[in-house]
C-alpha cells in the first residue's frame, strides 16, 4: 500500500489522512463539490473530485469511488464509517479492480450482514444471543413451554406485528395463558394473523460494545469494551470507556465471546461486536450479540484513549498483509475515556438540523482533550450530509474526573453561526443520574427535560455583548495589537504542552 | 451609544462607553461596571470586568452576528440578541392560506405534482431533506396546485415559499 483514497469526508476523512502520513502511505481525498474546499480535501496529498454534492452522486457512487481512484493512481481504499463502509459491493469492485480494501472480505461482509445468519453463527460460535421462539408450531402448550424455558418477563409479539400491537410483557407463567390471548386477538385485529413469536424482554437494555482487530494470520485480540447507552432515537449521542456499572465477570466474557465470534466469522480487519445487556430482576447481569460492526467506528478514539493502541493505523497494517504485533495480553485498558458528539442540530426545537458558515470555531484544548473535528472556523455547514461536526473526547485518571474534563471542555467551546448540541450535551453531563451512571438506552428519549435550557442571561454576557456592540468595527484591529503585545495562550493550540 | 435588543422575551438596552482604556458598561440590574478588552483572537475575547469595591473577575466569550442577531457564546450555552419587533416566525401553511412554506432549511429530493395538479388534503406535494432529516409538505386542503417556486434539487431556506395551492370550487364546497 502507497497509496491510499479516502472513500468519506469530514472528521473520519482528517482522521484517515492523519494516519496514513504516520504509516508512510499517501493519501488522496475524494470529495464531492459541497466538500472541495474543506479541510480534508486540503489536508490530504492529493486531492480528486467525486461528483455533485448529494451523496448518491457522490461518496455513495461505487462505480465513481473505483475509477476516482484509479484516476488518482491509489491502490488502496479506506471507506470510513457511513456511506459505503458495510456495503460489500465496494470490496467486491475493489478486487475487481486489483485495489486493496481496508476492511474485512466481502463475503464476511455479507455473512455478518445478514441478520438471521450471524445469529446461527453466533449461537454455534457459543455467544449468547436474545434467546426466543420463531417456531410453526403455535399450540397454547408449546408457546407456554417454550416461555418457561426462555424465563420471564418474556415479550410476546405479532409475527406479522409493527407498533407495538399484539405486543404483551409476562412476568411469570401464571400470566401467560391469558396475555397470550390477549395479544393473539389484538394480532388478529390488527394484521389478520394471530401467529406469535417469544422473546425473552430486555429489561433496563445497555448498549455495550467490543472493540476487535483481526490479522489475516489467524490473530484476534479485542481492545475491551464501550458504553453506547445514551443514544436518542437510536443515534448515539455520548460513548464512553470502560462501560458504567459492569459486572466485571460479565465484562471478561463479552470480550473472549467477541474473539470467538470474530474468530468464528473468518474476520479480518477491525471491527465492533454489539451486545444489549440486562439488568435482571435478581440484580444480575447477562449480556446477548446484538450484531458486528464490519467497520471502524464514530467511537473508536474512547478506545484509543485507553489502550493508547492507534486503530485507524492497526486497519493499516491489517490491510497491508501485516500480523497484529500485538498480543493480547499487551492490550490494557488504563482510565477513563468519554466522548461527546458535536451536532449541528438545535435541540430545543426537536433536533432541527442548522446549517450556515462558521463565524466562530474555537474547539478546547488542554491535557486529555481530544477533538476530531472536520470543520473550522468559515467553514459552511451543508445540509447534504450527516449533522455531526467534531468529536471531544477526554481522558482522566477516572470517570468522576472524566466528566469533569468533559464538562469543562464543553464549556470552552465557542461555536457561532449554526446551532449546536453543545447546551444538550451539558445538561446530560451535569446531571446527576449520568454522574451516577444510572442509566439506560432509553434514558435521553424519556428526559426531554434535558433539551430546554433554563435560566437567565448572566452579566457576563451582556458585558461581552455590549462591548462588541460598542466597538465591533475596530475588533479586529484590537485583536492584532493584543496578539503582537501577548500570545494569547489559547491561540497557540497545545503546543504549550510540548514545551 | 445604546441599542435596544430582545432577549429570552425581555427588551433590553446595550451600550458601552470608552473611558481611558476601559469600557463603562450599564447592565440591565442598573449596575454600572468597568470592562477592559484583555486580549482577543477574532471574535473570541477575554474581558476583565471590575465593579466597584471587588476583585476584577476575568472571563472569555465569543460574540458574532448571526442572521441580524448578537450571538453571545459564554460557557457551553449561546445566548441571541435579537432586533426588537423584527418578526421571526414565517406564514405556515393553514386551511385559510394554500401558499406552503419550507417547515425547515434543506435541499428538495422530490416534487411529487406539476403545475395544474389536483391535490386532495394531505397529498404530498414535496420532500425536503437536510442531514438525514426528512420532511414532507403536504396539501392543507384539496384544490389545485396553481404555482411552484422549486425544483428537485433547489436548496431552500427555512419559510421559503415552495408552492401555492387554490381550493378549487367544487373541493371547497364540499
Amino acid at each position: 500500500m502507497k497509496r491510499l483514497l479516502v472513500a468519506n469526508r469530514g472528521e473520519v476523512a482528517v482522521r484517515i489522512v492523519r494516519a496514513c502520513r504516520e504509516s508512510g502511505i499517501e493519501s488522496v481525498a475524494a470529495y464531492s463539490d459541497a466538500d472541495a474546499d474543506a479541510p480534508f480535501t486540503r489536508l490530504a496529498d492529493y486531492c480528486i473530485r467525486l461528483g455533485p454534492a448529494p451523496a448518491a452522486e457522490s461518496y455513495l457512487d461505487v462505480s465513481r469511488v473505483i475509477a476516482a481512484a484509479k484516476e488518482s493512481g491509489a491502490d488502496a481504499i479506506h471507506p470510513g464509517y457511513g456511506f459505503l463502509s458495510e456495503r460489500a459491493e465496494l470490496p467486491d469492485a475493489c478486487e475487481a479492480a486489483g485495489l486493496t480494501f481496508v476492511g474485512p472480505p466481502a463475503a464476511v461482509m455479507r455473512a455478518l450482514g445478514d441478520k438471521v445468519g450471524a445469529k446461527e453463527l453466533m449461537i454455534k460460535a457459543g455467544v449468547p444471543t436474545v434467546p426466543g421462539y420463531h417456531g410453526s408450531d403455535q399450540a397454547d402448550s408449546t408457546l407456554l413451554a417454550a416461555a418457561n424455558g426462555i424465563g420471564y418477563p418474556v415479550l410476546i409479539k405479532a409475527a406479522a406485528g409493527g407498533g407495538g400491537r399484539g405486543m404483551r410483557v409476562v412476568s411469570n407463567s401464571a400470566e401467560f395463558g391469558a396475555q397470550l390471548q390477549e395479544a393473539r386477538k389484538e394480532a388478529g385485529r390488527a394484521f389478520g394473523d394471530g401467529r406469535m413469536l417469544l422473546e425473552k424482554y430486555i429489561q433496563r437494555p445497555r448498549h455495550v460494545e467490543v472493540q476487535f482487530a483481526a490479522d489475516s494470520h489467524g490473530s484476534v485480540i479485542h481492545l475491551f469494551e464501550r458504553e453506547c447507552s445514551l443514544q436518542r432515537r437510536h443515534q448515539k449521542v455520548t460513548e464512553e470507556s470502560p462501560a458504567v456499572r459492569l459486572d466485571p465477570i460479565v465484562r471478561s466474557e463479552m470480550c473472549s465471546a467477541t474473539v470467538r465470534a470474530a474468530l468464528a466469522a473468518g474476520y479480518v480487519g477491525v471491527g465492533t461486536a454489539e451486545f444489549l445487556v440486562s439488568e435482571e430482576t435478581d440484580g444480575l447481569q447477562e449480556f446477548y450479540f446484538l450484531e458486528v460492526n464490519a467497520r471502524l467506528q464514530v467511537e473508536h478514539p474512547v478506545t484509543e484513549m485507553c489502550t493508547g493502541i492507534d486503530i485507524v493505523a492497526l486497519q493499516l497494517r491489517i490491510a497491508a498483509g501485516e500480523p497484529l504485533l500485538i498480543a493480547q495480553d499487551d492490550v490494557h485498558s488504563r482510565g477513563h475515556s468519554i466522548e461527546a458528539r458535536i451536532y449541528a442540530e438545535d435541540p430545543a426545537n426537536e433536533f432541527a438540523p442548522s446549517i450556515g458558515k462558521l463565524h466562530v470555531w474555537r474547539p478546547p484544548a488542554g491535557p486529555g482533550i481530544r477533538v476530531d473535528s472536520g470543520v473550522e472556523q468559515g467553514s459552511e455547514v451543508s445540509p447534504y450530509y450527516d449533522a455531526m461536526l467534531a468529536k471531544v473526547i477526554v481522558h482522566a485518571e477516572n470517570r468522576a474526573a472524566a466528566h469533569r474534563r468533559l464538562e469543562t471542555a464543553l464549556r470552552d467551546f465557542h461555536v457561532l453561526g449554526v446551532r449546536t448540541n453543545i447546551p444538550y450535551l451539558l445538561s446530560i453531563s451535569r446531571d446527576p443520574v449520568f454522574a451516577a451512571g444510572d442509566f439506560d438506552t432509553g434514558f435521553l428519549d424519556r428526559r426531554t427535560d434535558l433539551r430546554t435550557e433554563s435560566g437567565s442571561v448572566p452579566n457576563e454576557v451582556f458585558v461581552a455583548a455590549s462591548v462588541f456592540g460598542a466597538c465591533e468595527p475596530s475588533l479586529r484591529k484590537t485583536a492584532a495589537v493584543a496578539q503582537a503585545v501577548r500570545p494569547s495562550p489559547w491561540a497557540a493550540g497545545d503546543s504549550w504542552r510540548n514545551a | 451609544m445604546r441599542s435596544e435588543y430582545e432577549i429570552l422575551g425581555e427588551r433590553v438596552h446595550l451600550g458601552a462607553e470608552m473611558d481611558g482604556d476601559e469600557w463603562r458598561v450599564d447592565l440591565p440590574t442598573g449596575e454600572a461596571v468597568r470592562v477592559k478588552l484583555i486580549a482577543a483572537q477574532g471574535s473570541v475575547m477575554q474581558l476583565r470586568v471590575t465593579s466597584d469595591g471587588e476583585q476584577a473577575r476575568q472571563f472569555e466569550a465569543a460574540v458574532a452576528e448571526v442572521d441580524g442577531e448578537l450571538n453571545v457564546s459564554f460557557e457551553g450555552r449561546v445566548y441571541r440578541f435579537g432586533q426588537p419587533n423584527r418578526s421571526e416566525a414565517f406564514p405556515r401553511a393553514s386551511s385559510s392560506s394554500g401558499a406552503l412554506h419550507a417547515p425547515m432549511l434543506g435541499v428538495v429530493t422530490d416534487v411529487a405534482v406539476g403545475v395544474g395538479d389536483r391535490v386532495a388534503q394531505g397529498d404530498r406535494i414535496l420532500v425536503l431533506e437536510a442531514m438525514k432529516v426528512i420532511a414532507t409538505v403536504e396539501a392543507p386542503f384539496a384544490g389545485r396546485v396553481t404555482s411552484l417556486c422549486v425544483a428537485k434539487g433547489d436548496r431552500v431556506a427555512a419559510g421559503t415559499l415552495v408552492a401555492v395551492i387554490e381550493a378549487s370550487r367544487e373541493e371547497a364546497s364540499n
